[in-house]
């Protein structure tokens, strides 16, 4: 493991160990113990943090042998302390964060030792709550950076894997993790990634967003520029394909880099059946986008400015449809959208004990009361409606998030300027979207800012027999698969 | 700063076009026009469908009459006439009396298709002998709109290409052609109160002089090569044969002064007595024989009906003007008489599928 990357303090400061620092720094915290020995004349110091650290290793493997050694390194060097992770340190800070990672610091003779006798009590592997599949793997990620870094190694057993460490947050020191194959990821890409990361400077990582928002080339953007994933296959197949993944100490999710809309658009479940039938969903998905984006405006548009391009039945059925309904066709549709958000941000908040009530109410409010009581008008409520349908049938979240908020704008658009209006919010979106770039990566890779448009893989999905060649865009290093 | 101001004038911008807006059931949607002269002017006729608060109910169906001197003054008076806005876009046909006709539409379709609202693709319809006004006050208690009864009905008449479809695009083409005469599709009001398509009527420059009959029709469909299908009975040794024609076109060339009309076309038996030997090869040779005689008898008869009153509804001025413009551009002016001296031949080739009628026959005593 290489530590590539600390803190501005530790690069600085390197002091010599000793015990009165130690506890000085840590006094007043209940929970940091300290256990001294006297061995052999010296004293040995040993420091933990209650809670973090398997106290009956702890005793069986560290102080159980102390008693009877000269120095700690001949000791650790000739087996006698046979614990696996044990390493020698110079450095005050280095002890420090160390200890408050949940290892043991043993201080005897001018010499420290950290072992790694963490209890192991973090949330088991589960299956994906998000990102379901019926045949792909179903284990996901958990809060634990090693148990992911693990996840991961299983799926790749290659000795060009690298994970290299940093860490990032001035009060919190929260472990980062890049990820990507030697072999195989463009060195500018990877070197960028780092950069970035080098570049945050703030209290710490609690939250995903805030790794999101440094490695985004465009902060305003509605979309989401990083693939955030909790499926460790999504990570390793990504991997293979040339991209890096980003894995943080404390989240049970994986940045994948760089993003592009054909990636946001793909599930693993399209790589789990028949290639036919997944094609087929996926154009299916790209249909969708169109819908839920531009239906709604679309909808406005025809019934505001437009009547003669309707077919005369329809036009006359959306007319008696909206007879005695006071309001124009555009706020019924805004206030049917606005109404699905806040259904969705209730879905999102309530407790599970009064879901039931709130899915009849939205039910009832929505799809009976707003309509016998001529508030909105069915047909309006039917384009909102398949329009949210089509918004949930996005595989990513936060794309569909995006383009839920334009959905919005070009619904206003459409109702003031007719179909001029949605064709140029269209235009505005597509071009929204052709400006942005993950990591120096057209976000609309590999439809364009490319060489050569790629079908395959992006649109359809091919066999793995025939989808010999890596993507042309990431400019990997090794572009045949097989090689 | 800047960015403030070009917000502050662009979203003014972007919403002043809301004023041109109408919520779609504050709208009267005018689903025919009707158009006829009188001594007096213009007697405009709309048929208009209103939507009704009755969710349950079919919408609502009205006519609206009135008399102009012009159509655009008639136009407006319509919508002073009704409470909604009156909306032109969904108009599915125009008819015209006869009279209208007779005196001469260019003005009419100049106005109409001038007209922001109305498509280029409404079909026009001529009615004869009878003003359009009657016609559609007679059918306005029918349950289908008479709009969609004539739509449906030039629509179906493609079954057997007496008629067919004319949009206002094609007449003004055809106006617009300085060789060509225009032609109609009529509808024919019958005791009953009600009407049946019944062919072409021709016009002379934009007037209309005649009635075509039906196999007068189907020629003309033969010369300008629209025809979709049509059935044929050959009669051959005293057995009858139902032929389906289809797959036709014809092309009208100009070779050392004289036309040749050539026709191409197959046909399928349909029907046949059940004894007759449909693979036989003499057979279909007589049957092909009796397809050839009998479509250029309907060609010759509707080319001296057409030069009997000097009609080119067909491509002949404009195969002759893409041949020899500059000799063509004498005969601009009166191309109708001269049309009417025009010498021409036909040549037709045709074939005939037996194979089309499926399954076993089915013979007295299973013969």
């Amino acid at each position: 493991m290489e530590i590539y990357l600390k803190t501005g303090e530790f690069m600085l400061n390197q002091q010599p160990v000793k015990s009165e620092d130690i506890v000085n720094v840590f006094r007043g915290n209940m929970d940091f113990k300290s256990r001294y020995l006297k061995i052999g004349g010296s004293v040995c110091s040993i420091f933990f943090i209650e809670g973090m650290v398997d106290t009956v290793a702890l005793s069986r493997f560290i102080i159980e042998k102390l008693k009877h050694i000269k120095n700690i390194s001949t000791a650790v060097e000739s087996g006698e302390i046979s614990f696996s992770v044990a390493e020698e340190v110079t450095d005050q800070q280095e002890v420090i964060q160390g200890i408050l990672r949940g290892k043991t610091a043993v201080i005897y003779k001018d010499e420290t030792f950290l072992f790694d006798l963490r209890k192991t009590k973090d949330r088991s592997v589960e299956q994906p709550s998000e990102e379901s599949a019926v045949k792909a793997s179903k284990d996901c990620f958990v809060e634990e950076l090693r148990t992911n870094t693990t996840l991961i190694r299983k799926k790749i057993i290659n000795k060009d894997l690298r994970i290299e460490q940093t860490v990032i947050g001035k009060q919190t020191n929260t472990a980062v993790a890049v990820v990507y194959i030697k072999s195989i990821c463009n060195d500018r890409l990877v070197n960028e990634i780092k950069q970035k990361l080098k570049t945050i400077k703030n209290d710490g990582i609690i939250t995903p967003d805030v790794i999101e928002q440094y490695l985004k080339s465009n902060i305003f953007s509605f979309f989401p520029q990083t693939v955030i994933t909790e499926r460790p296959d999504k990570i390793a197949k990504n991997l293979l394909n040339g991209r890096c993944a980003i894995l943080v100490d404390g989240l049970p999710i994986g940045y994948i880099l760089p993003a592009s809309v054909a990636q946001l658009m793909s599930t693993p479940e399209d790589y789990s059946g028949n290639f036919v039938f997944a094609s087929v969903v996926r154009l299916l998905r790209y249909f969708l986008l169109s819908v839920e984006v531009l239906l709604p405006g679309a909808y406005v548009a025809l019934t505001t400015f437009h009547y003669e391009m309707l077919p005369s039945k329809l036009a006359l059925s959306i007319a008696q449809a909206k007879m005695g309904v006071p309001f124009p066709v555009v706020f019924e549709v805004l206030a049917m959208l606005a109404l699905f958000e806040v259904l969705v941000e209730a879905g999102l908040h309530m407790p599970q004990s009064s879901g039931q009530a709130v899915s009849i109410v939205g039910a009832l409010v929505v799809g009976e009361a707003a309509i016998s009581a001529d508030l909105v008008s069915p047909a309006a409520l039917i384009i909102v409606a398949i329009s949210a349908i089509s918004s949930f049938a996005m595989p990513n979240q936060e794309f569909s998030n995006g383009l839920r908020l334009w959905r919005i704008i070009i619904t206003v658009l459409g109702a003031a300027l007719g179909l001029f209006g949605v064709v140029a919010g269209s235009i505005i979106l597509l071009a929204h979207l052709a400006s942005l770039d993950s990591i120096g990566i057209p976000y609309l890779a590999p439809f364009a800012g490319v060489k050569k448009v790629r079908i395959k893989d992006s649109v359809i999905v091919v066999p793995d027999m025939i989808n010999k060649m890596r993507p042309d865009e990431l400019n990997v290093k090794n572009k045949r698969r097989t090689q | 700063m800047k960015k403030v101001l070009a917000l502050l004038i662009i979203i003014p911008l972007i919403f002043c076009s809301c004023r041109e807006s109408e919520q779609i059931d504050e709208l009267s949607f005018v689903k025919l026009l009707a158009i006829d002269k009188t001594d007096q002017g213009l007697i405009l006729t709309a048929g208009i469908q209103v939507p009704t608060s009755k969710k349950d109910e079919k919408p609502g169906s009205e006519l609206i009459s009135v008399t102009c001197q012009t159509l655009s003054q008639g136009l407006n008076f319509i919508e002073s006439a009704t409470e909604k806005k009156i909306f032109y876009g969904q108009v599915s046909c125009v008819l015209l009396g006869e009279k209208m006709a007779q005196a001469g539409i260019i003005d009419t379709i100049d106005y109409l298709v001038r007209s922001d609202e109305l498509r280029f693709d409404i079909p026009v319809v001529v009615v004869k002998e009878k003003q359009a006004k009657e016609v559609v006050e007679k059918n306005k208690n029918n349950e289908t709109h008479i709009s969609e009864r004539i739509e449906k009905m030039l629509e179906s008449n493609y079954s057997t290409s007496t008629s067919g479809v004319i949009e206002l695009s094609t007449l003004v083409e055809m106006l617009e052609d300085p060789y060509r005469s225009a032609y109609l599709p009529y509808i024919e009001a019958k005791e009953d109160d009600n009407f049946s398509v019944k062919g072409y009527c021709v016009f002379n420059k934009d007037r209309l002089i005649s009635y075509a009959d039906e196999q007068q029709s189907l020629g003309i469909n033969f010369l300008n090569s629209t025809v979709k299908n049509c059935l044929f009975v050959a009669q051959i040794d005293q057995k009858l044969i139902t032929l389906k024609i289809s797959g036709f076109k014809s092309k009208i060339s100009l070779k050392d002064g004289a036309y040749e009309i050539k026709m191409n076309f197959k046909s399928e038996v349909v029907q046949a007595d059940s004894d007759i030997q449909l693979f036989d090869k003499n057979l279909n040779e007589k049957i092909v024989e009796s397809q050839n005689a009998w479509s250029e008898k309907i060609c010759q008869d509707t080319m001296n009906y057409l030069k009997e009153h000097g009609c080119d509804v067909a491509t002949f001025g404009d195969t002759f003007h893409n041949k020899n413009p500059k000799e063509a551009e004498k005969y601009i002016k009166n191309w109708s008489e001269t049309f009417k001296k025009i010498t021409y031949k036909i040549s037709i080739k045709s074939k005939t599928d037996p194979a089309k009628t499926s399954g076993k026959p089915v013979k007295q005593g299973g013969d």
